[in-house]
């Protein structure tokens, strides 16, 4: 890089200072014709906008192996779900009865895979399990409305309520 | 006096040359430390990382006999690179193959959960920031100090000795450029 120019960093910062109008201005003035150079600023620019949280909080990752602690309780909004209150527990998750608000207003079970579970084997289980259920239609098997991942990543899927609902 | 308070104390009276004999007994400190959690605690208790780091400050350093305000820098500085060892180690194991280990012994290898996520994350994150450490060792530091020792702004800022200011810069070009590098490295 020629040393006479200001390196990336300097115009980045530079450039977060100014207000947007100002800011190409800026970026026009100071980068010239070295696309490289604009291109290389105007994505760490960009970045700003999708880092978010990225390394706000430090690192969590000394878990033990076992039965981590579900962050997911009564009263936690899952997208347009709120849980109410714990219906059951199995192997693979924990269900709860939970409130629907919207495009219906109805209650369902909601089933959180447990934490601690290797993810790809938990995911790949779940899914199986989704089109199986999915795929009957039956009076007595509960049917899968729904199905995401909470905030905390981990896979829930919204069901029928109905009694006797399976863990 | 303990090992440690005894080299912070020399540190301060000018001796940095024994600022490396720190980091293994800090690392030491937290692999014992965090192995004696994970024995005693109630299942579904988590560790976090950077409460150990501060636990381990706790017990490590007798407040008396060292001037605090400089020995913070240097002992979080040890310990944030302590548990950035722990954790990446952690991460790298969990990437290979395993050889059926027996999962109930209680050491920091077989009790640590890491999901595969996580650990290609730690990884990813890790590979960014050793080209930050070439590009910018301080940015590096405070980047250290504040993921892997939770130390807040301010105190990462007096840990590498820059103003708040200067940090807050560093910090605002770090993150974009770790994630930068990180979303490049997925994209491989």
């Amino acid at each position: 890089m020629e040393s006479n120019k200001p390196s990336v960093e300097s115009i980045f910062l530079a450039a977060v200072e100014r207000s947007a109008e100002d800011r190409s201005v800026y970026l026009d003035q100071v980068c010239g014709n070295d696309v490289d150079l604009k291109l290389r600023v105007d994505r760490l620019l960009n970045a700003r906008s999708k880092v978010g949280s990225f390394l706000e909080s430090p690192a969590p990752e000394l878990d033990p192996t076992i039965d981590q602690p579900m962050t997911e309780k009564p009263g936690t909004q899952i997208g347009p779900y709120k849980l109410l209150q714990k219906l059951g527990e199995g192997g693979m998750g924990v269900v709860y009865m939970a409130e629907q608000s919207e495009p219906v207003e109805r209650r369902v079970a909601l089933k959180v895979i447990k934490p601690g579970l290797d993810t790809g084997q938990v995911i790949a289980r779940f899914e199986a399990e989704r089109q199986a259920v999915a795929m009957m239609d039956h009076p007595g098997i509960a049917k899968v409305f729904d199905a995401g991942a909470t905030e905390s990543g981990r896979p829930y899927f919204v069901m029928e309520l109905v009694k006797g609902v399976s863990t | 006096m303990n090992d440690v308070t005894q080299i912070l104390s020399q540190i301060e009276s000018g001796y940095p040359a024994v600022a490396e004999q720190l980091l293994p007994l800090v690392y030491d400190e937290l692999r014992k430390l965090a192995a004696a959690k994970l024995a005693q605690e109630k299942p579904g208790q988590t560790l976090q990382a950077t409460a150990l780091v501060h636990e381990a400050y706790v017990r490590l350093v007798d407040v008396d006999n060292v001037d605090v305000w400089k020995s913070r820098g240097h002992f979080f500085g040890a310990a944030a690179e302590a548990m950035r060892r722990i954790l990446v180690d952690n991460a790298r194991r969990k990437q290979r193959p395993k050889h059926g280990g027996d999962r109930s012994r209680v050491d920091l290898e077989a009790a640590l959960f890491m999901s595969d996520e996580r650990a290609d994350q730690l990884i990813a994150l890790e590979d960014a920031w050793e080209k930050l450490a070439s590009e910018s060792p301080e940015k590096a530091a405070l980047v250290k100090l504040r993921y892997f020792a939770g130390l807040s702004h301010q105190e990462a800022a007096d840990a590498v000795g820059i103003s708040r200011a200067t940090a807050d810069r560093y910090w605002s070009y770090a993150k974009v450029f770790l994630y930068c590098e990180m979303e490049d490295g997925e994209k491989q």
